[in-house]
Formats: structure tokens, C-alpha cells, sequence
């Protein structure tokens, strides 16, 4: 079974994602940016899809996946962002997310895109 | 046989030749002098024939004072010119130094002819005359042209003495040439005086028909101001007749307003020749006139008459008046309001500052006026000032727009108006606005923000509900589910939308431009639209084939709000119409719909923010009003244009424009 890793500061969006992701037949777990617990997460878990949250103010998922992209490790693991913030679709591509979706999404279109990263592709079996 | 009238006694046979009167008595007692004895005491006469043939023409004697006067010709007119000079004064120069070929001509021919009088004569005639006319072209004045000549026989007569040549003539030789010198000098100043009379004359002829003509007012008044001549313009604008006016004194008549004392005027036109200036005249009517007058002495009038010409120029003083009034009225208001404002000239130099500006500037004024502003403000020398200052005056429009102020480093609001002489230009702090828009900027985002995040986790709950729901096959909860998302998507819309706004208003609303037919983004989205709405049938008509250079979400944004709203205002109706034609530089895109239409008085409106359709008989629509408006500013940033045409009852028309990319011509054949 596909992992995939769903890390937003919004309870609501986390609870969301685990339906609708665990419905579509993949293993999910979710995180709060937090730097610690997510490479803690990220380690023991080892997602074949990440689905990152980008929040211009607060806490930056742009530091996360300019991270995740720069250690050997995880650099593989391909990243979607999501964002409710205008204009965020450039920033996001420019941190080396692979893809983007702008918040609030139609569940086609975010399983879609998660299928399509997680067809051929297969990390930690 | 010469009559006796025109027969010479000795006295005047001795001034004819100037000679003595016992040299001439010697000459008669001896013989050489042929005369005739008359009356009772038996008084010689003579003939001027004879008198002439005793002027001894002695080839040897003058060949010495004709060689040094030929060789020393050009001399001899450089000291006539300074004597010239020292007596006119270096300003009237020009015409000294104009003639000075002429003079050494004539001291070369006086010195060619000193042995032949009678030729020399009719030479000195000839010459004489083109002397005048020359002098006339060149508008010497006769004093001037007779004083030349003057003093070209002085300083002939002086070179020859210096030279020691005079001394060595007997008394007669010496008197003789005396005679030739003072004969051909008299020639050419008399034909001098004569062709300048004959001129003036005909000059003066001239001016009378003028005089006639003109209507402007020409007085002719004594010294004393008595008025001797008035013409049909000083009718016209005085009100009295010529016998009304003749012999009254110009003052009294006129009730004469000087600038400065009639004595001093007066004298001015004694001593200059002439005086201008502004006077005011009482009309017969009692009427009070301003008038631009010159004063000038009536040429060979000998010094007594003043010719006065006056034009009317009352009009003009009045406009000038109210000219002067308005600006001292635009100075007050200038200084008065809180906007700085400064004017420049073409080359950038201020030509005025209000005190405001000073104030803003910390700089005095008057230390601005007459410099340049980029000089002395150069750190606005590459700023946007600097451009949009240069394009008003290049595009000849008035501008508008915000900046940080590169002087005073803080937001303002400039207003840049070109004018044939320059710019004006104002500008207003707006930096607490800008803080303002700033806070409302961050609130609308932060709003944004955090209104779509509860939006998305209750999509996506509802779209996992409704996909359990049909799987467990309860497809009338499905429905409902379906609902409750299209609900959520509107909310998304209208956040949406709210965003917009407030990022257009302040230009921060980021285009992504790319090249693309027109005609596939009109049917994409024709096709996205007509899945929404089942109800009406969109049909796509007249395609072009162009492409244009646009952000296609953006116009993909337009398409929808259009067709959106043309769905929304034809409920009855059945079908919508969309066209792209080709116009010359640009497409044209139109969105026809057979709905209700909307009244002309709100026409002029629909673009407006919040904006929407107020019409009691027919359904409303909620909706915040802002897509037209959305949609404006977008194509008009595309540099296009959007408009209505609508007929209440009948449906409405939507038309954009964009412009199209221009394919190189292939020149080649």
C-alpha cells in the first residue's frame, strides 16, 4: 500500500485528507509542521507522497521542502503544496515542490494528482 | 552774347573764383582776364566763361598733389572716418564704414580731374547722385552723408599740407585749387540734399495715402501741442470731427492721462526724435481709452511739428487686467491649498513653487526659482517622477500616479500637468492612505486565508461523505451533499472575488502572459460553462483565427463571469451567443444573451464596484457585484476595452477587445 505523508497546521484539513486519502486505498499519515516530529515522522514512516502545506506567514512550508529536496534521503520523495494564499503556485514550484494545488481543491483533481505520483514510482515497498 | 545780369563785378568775380579782388583787378589791368568796362565809373565785368578759363590748369604744378592724393586716398578716408566717428559716436559707425569704398573713390577721381574742370564736373554730378542713393538705401541720414564728405575735403586738404605740397603754390595756383576742392565737394553735397528731398517727398507722399488708410488715430501738433492735422482714425476713435480738433490743444481736448510730465515727453521728442508709451484719451463721449502712442518729430519739418500716433489698445489692457486678476486669484488659491504644488518650464527650471512645497522641500523659494529640478534634486533624476515628468510632456496628456517620493521618502500622490510652456504638477502625502490600504491589503488576504481553510476541509468531508453515500447506494443524500459543494464553491467565488478586488486596486494583481489563439480558450471555456448549466445551449459563431498575447486565466475569468451572467439574466431564455471577429489590430469578443436586459440609465454602472442591476420588476440575483468589475480592470489591462450595448426586455451584448499579434509580413517575393 502507497504511503503518503499530509502535514498542514489545520486539524480540520489533516482529518479530511485521512478520509479521503484512506477511502482511495492508500496508508496515511498526517503531521503538524513541526519541524522535529516531522523528520521524526518522515523517518519512521518513510511516505512514498508528501502533501505540504505552504503558509507564507507562521511557520514556512517553503523551508521544509527546500529541506526535504536538499537531503539525499528524502530528495526523491515527490512533494505536492497546497495553499490557500494568492500567487502561492510560483513560490511553491520555486521551493522544488513537484506539484500544486491552491486550497480549497475538488478531491478529483488532489487524487488525481496523487496517482499520478504514485503510480510508477515505488519507495520502501 | 552773355546778358549783363549774369555779367560779374570784381567782388563776386572774386568770391566765384576765390581770389583776391586786386589779383582779379591785376589780371583785368593787364589784359589776361577778358572783361567789360561798365557805367560811369567804368567797373569791370566779366563772364563766368572767362572767369573760369583763369582758373590755370598746370599740369606740372598738380601732378605732385595728384599722385600723393591717389597714393594716400585710402589714408586720407581713414582720418575722415575717425573724424566722422568722433563727432556721430561709434553706434551710427555702420553707415561711416559702408562708404568708406565710395570716399576713396571720390578722392581718387577729385585728384584724377584737378586739370579739368568742366569734365570733373559733370562727374562729380554723376557721382553726387549715386552717393545719394546709395546713402538712401543704406538709411543714412543726410547730415550724416554731408558730414562724411566734409570731412573727406579736410582731411584731403590736410594730407597735402602736411605733405608741404599746398605751400609750395603761388597765391593763385593755391586759390585755384581751393576752387576745384570746394567746386566738386559742393557738387556732391548739393546733389546729396537734393535726390534726400526728392525722397522724402516721395515719402511723404506715401505716408499721407497711408494716413488715410490706416485706423489707427495720426495727429500732426505743434510744439506747443496744438493740434494741426487728425485724421479718420482719431475720428473713429475720439468721436470729434477734424474741424472739431484742429487748433485745440491734444491735452485739453483728449483729457490726456501721461505716464510721466508732457514737458518731459516733450523734451524727449526734441532732443531723441521720439517717444513711446501708454496714455489714456477721454472720448467725445466721455469714454475713457487706452492707447499705445509714439511721438516723433515730422521729418524736414524743421524741428516744429510732432507727428502723434495712437492705437487703440483698450481691449487688450482690459484683457490683460482680468488676466492679471485670475492670476492673483490662481496664486491665492495656489498658496491656500494643502497639495504642493510647483511649475516648471520646457527645460525642467522651476518657475514657481508654492509655499506648501517649500514647506514639504525644507528649502526656501526663492532659492528653487530658474533651476533645474533634477539638478537640484538629484536623487530623483532616474526615479519615476523622472519618467512620468518626460512622458507628460512627450504624450501632451495629464498623469497620475503614486510613488515614493525620492526627496522626502515618503508615499505621494502625483498629478503632472503638461502645458504648452511646461508642467504643473501637485502631490499630496499619502502615506497614512498607503499604510491604510497596506493593513486592508494584509486583512483581505489574512481573511482569505483563513475563510478558505475551513471551505476546504468541509469540501473534502462533504466529497468523501458523498462518495460513501453513493457507494452504500443512498443517492437522494448524495444529491443533498452535492448541494452543500456547489454552496462551498460559491463561498469560494465570492472570497475569491474579494481578493481580486482589493489586489486590482492596488495593482498588485500579477498577470502571466503567454501567446494562444483566442478561439480555443472561447471554446474551453464554452465547454467547462456548459457542463454547469444544462439549461441554455452556448453557441460559438464567427471565429478568427488570431492569437493575442494575454494571462489566459485571467481572460478565461472574464469568459466565465460574462457567460456566467448571461446565464444568470436569461432565465428564460434558451441559448447564448458568443462571437470573435478580427478587427484591425485587435479581436473583438461578444457574449450575447436573450434575457432582460438592462435599463440605459444603469448602463454607464454595471462596471462599477459593488455594482448591481436595480430593477423591482424582475428576480434579483445576489452576488457582491464585483465580476464586471473584475473583468474590467483585467481587460483593461490587457489594454482592451469592454462594453455593453442592452435593450431593456431584450437581452444584452457584452463586447471585449485585445489586441491580436501582429505576424511579420514576409516582404520576400
Amino acid at each position: 500500500m502507497k504511503k503518503v505523508l499530509v502535514i498542514d497546521d489545520d486539524d480540520a484539513i489533516l482529518t479530511g485528507f485521512e478520509f479521503m486519502l484512506t477511502d482511495a486505498g492508500y496508508d496515511v499519515q498526517t503531521s503538524i509542521k513541526d519541524g522535529k516530529i516531522l523528520l521524526e515522522k518522515i523517518r519512521s514512516f518513510q511516505p512514498d507522497l508528501i502533501i505540504l502545506d505552504l503558509l507564507l506567514s507562521g511557520t514556512d512550508g517553503r523551508h521544509i521542502c527546500k529541506k526535504l529536496k536538499s537531503d539525499n534521503k528524502t530528495k526523491d520523495i515527490p512533494i505536492i503544496m497546497i495553499s490557500a494564499h494568492p500567487d502561492a503556485q510560483k513560490t511553491a514550484l520555486e521551493a522544488g515542490a513537484d506539484d500544486f494545488l491552491a486550497k480549497p481543491f475538488e478531491m478529483d483533481d488532489m487524487l488525481e494528482k496523487v496517482k499520478k505520483y504514485l503510480k510508477s514510482e515505488s519507495w520502501g515497498g | 552774347m552773355a546778358k549783363t545780369s549774369e555779367l560779374l563785378n570784381v567782388q563776386e568775380s572774386a568770391g566765384f573764383l576765390g581770389l583776391s579782388i586786386s589779383t582779379i583787378r591785376r589780371w583785368a589791368q593787364s589784359g589776361e582776364l577778358k572783361g567789360k568796362k561798365v557805367g560811369s565809373r567804368g567797373d569791370w565785368r566779366f563772364t563766368k566763361e572767362e572767369l573760369t578759363k583763369m582758373i590755370r590748369i598746370d599740369k606740372k604744378k598738380y601732378s605732385v598733389i595728384k599722385k600723393s592724393l591717389i597714393a594716400s586716398a585710402v589714408e586720407i578716408q581713414k582720418i575722415a572716418s575717425l573724424k566722422h566717428k568722433q563727432l556721430v559716436g561709434s553706434e551710427r559707425m555702420e553707415g561711416i564704414r559702408i562708404h568708406q569704398k565710395e570716399h576713396v573713390q571720390v578722392i581718387k577721381k577729385l585728384a584724377r580731374n584737378l586739370e579739368n574742370f568742366e569734365k570733373g564736373k559733370k562727374i562729380f554730378t554723376i557721382l553726387g547722385e549715386k552717393l545719394a542713393k546709395q546713402a538712401i538705401k543704406d538709411n543714412l541720414s543726410l547730415e550724416s552723408a554731408v558730414d562724411g564728405l566734409i570731412f573727406l575735403r579736410q582731411s584731403m586738404w590736410e594730407k597735402l599740407y602736411q605733405e608741404r605740397l599746398l605751400q609750395k603754390l603761388t597765391p593763385e595756383d593755391f586759390y585755384a585749387l581751393s576752387h576745384i576742392f570746394s567746386t566738386y565737394t559742393d557738387i556732391l553735397t548739393s546733389k546729396l540734399a537734393f535726390t534726400y528731398e526728392e525722397h522724402t517727398k516721395g515719402q511723404l507722399g506715401r505716408q499721407v495715402e497711408l494716413l488715410q488708410l490706416t485706423s489707427e488715430a495720426f495727429l500732426v501738433m505743434d510744439i506747443k501741442n496744438r493740434i494741426l492735422s487728425w485724421n479718420k482714425g482719431a475720428e473713429n476713435l475720439y468721436g470729434y470731427k477734424e474741424q472739431e480738433a484742429l487748433g485745440k490743444k491734444g491735452f485739453e481736448l483728449l483729457k490726456t492721462q501721461y505716464p510721466i510730465s508732457r514737458r518731459k515727453i516733450n523734451h524727449q521728442v526734441r532732443t531723441k526724435g521720439l517717444w513711446v508709451g501708454e496714455l489714456i484719451h477721454s472720448t467725445k463721449k466721455g469714454n475713457t481709452v487706452v492707447v499705445d502712442s509714439s511721438w516723433q518729430i515730422l521729418p524736414s519739418s524743421n524741428n516744429s511739428l510732432i507727428l502723434e500716433v495712437n492705437k487703440d489698445i483698450t481691449a487688450r489692457k482690459m484683457q490683460e487686467e482680468k488676466l492679471a486678476e485670475a492670476n492673483a486669484l490662481n496664486r491665492s488659491i495656489l498658496e491656500s491649498i494643502s497639495d504642493a504644488f510647483y511649475a516648471l518650464d520646457e527645460h525642467y527650471n522651476f518657475t514657481y513653487v508654492n509655499a506648501k512645497a517649500a514647506q514639504l522641500w525644507e528649502k526656501d523659494r526663492k532659492s528653487l526659482i530658474g533651476k533645474n529640478i533634477w539638478k537640484l534634486f538629484p536623487q530623483a533624476a532616474d526615479s519615476l517622477s523622472y519618467q512620468k515628468h518626460h512622458e507628460a510632456i512627450r504624450i501632451q496628456r495629464p498623469l497620475s500616479y503614486d510613488t515614493i517620493s525620492p526627496i522626502l521618502d515618503n508615499w505621494i500622490e502625483v498629478n503632472v500637468y503638461p502645458s504648452k510652456t511646461g508642467l504643473s504638477v501637485y502631490f499630496h502625502d499619502i502615506t497614512e492612505r498607503k499604510k491604510l490600504e497596506q493593513r486592508k491589503d494584509d486583512f483581505v488576504a489574512l481573511a482569505s486565508h483563513e475563510l478558505k481553510t475551513p471551505v476546504t476541509s468541509m469540501k473534502m468531508f462533504t466529497q468523501v461523505l458523498k462518495q460513501r453515500l453513493k457507494k452504500a447506494g443512498d443517492i437522494g443524500s448524495a444529491d443533498f451533499l452535492n448541494n452543500m459543494d456547489k454552496q462551498l464553491n460559491k463561498l469560494t467565488e465570492l472570497v475569491n472575488g474579494l481578493l481580486d478586488v482589493s489586489r486590482l486596486q492596488q495593482g498588485k494583481l500579477v498577470y502571466k502572459k503567454e501567446e494562444f489563439p483566442i478561439d480555443s480558450l472561447i471554446k474551453e471555456t464554452i465547454e467547462n460553462v456548459q457542463i454547469i448549466s444544462k439549461k441554455h445551449k452556448i453557441v460559438f459563431d464567427d471565429h478568427t483565427r488570431k492569437r493575442v498575447l494575454a494571462d489566459k486565466d485571467r481572460i478565461g475569468q472574464v469568459l466565465i463571469n460574462l457567460l456566467t451572467n448571461a446565464i444568470k439574466y436569461s432565465p428564460d431564455s434558451k441559448k447564448i451567443l458568443v462571437r470573435s471577429k478580427n478587427e484591425s489590430s485587435h479581436v473583438v469578443v461578444s457574449v450575447q444573451d436573450f434575457g432582460m436586459g438592462i435599463p440605459k440609465d444603469q448602463q454607464g454602472k454595471i462596471f462599477d464596484r459593488f455594482f448591481q442591476v436595480n430593477n423591482p420588476q424582475v428576480k434579483t440575483y445576489p452576488g457582491l457585484g464585483l465580476g464586471l468589475f473584475i473583468s474590467k480592470e483585467i481587460i483593461e489591462r490587457h489594454n482592451g476595452k469592454i462594453w455593453i450595448e442592452s435593450t431593456e426586455g431584450k437581452g444584452s451584448t457584452f463586447y471585449f477587445t485585445l489586441p491580436t499579434i501582429q505576424k511579420k509580413v514576409n516582404t520576400e517575393k
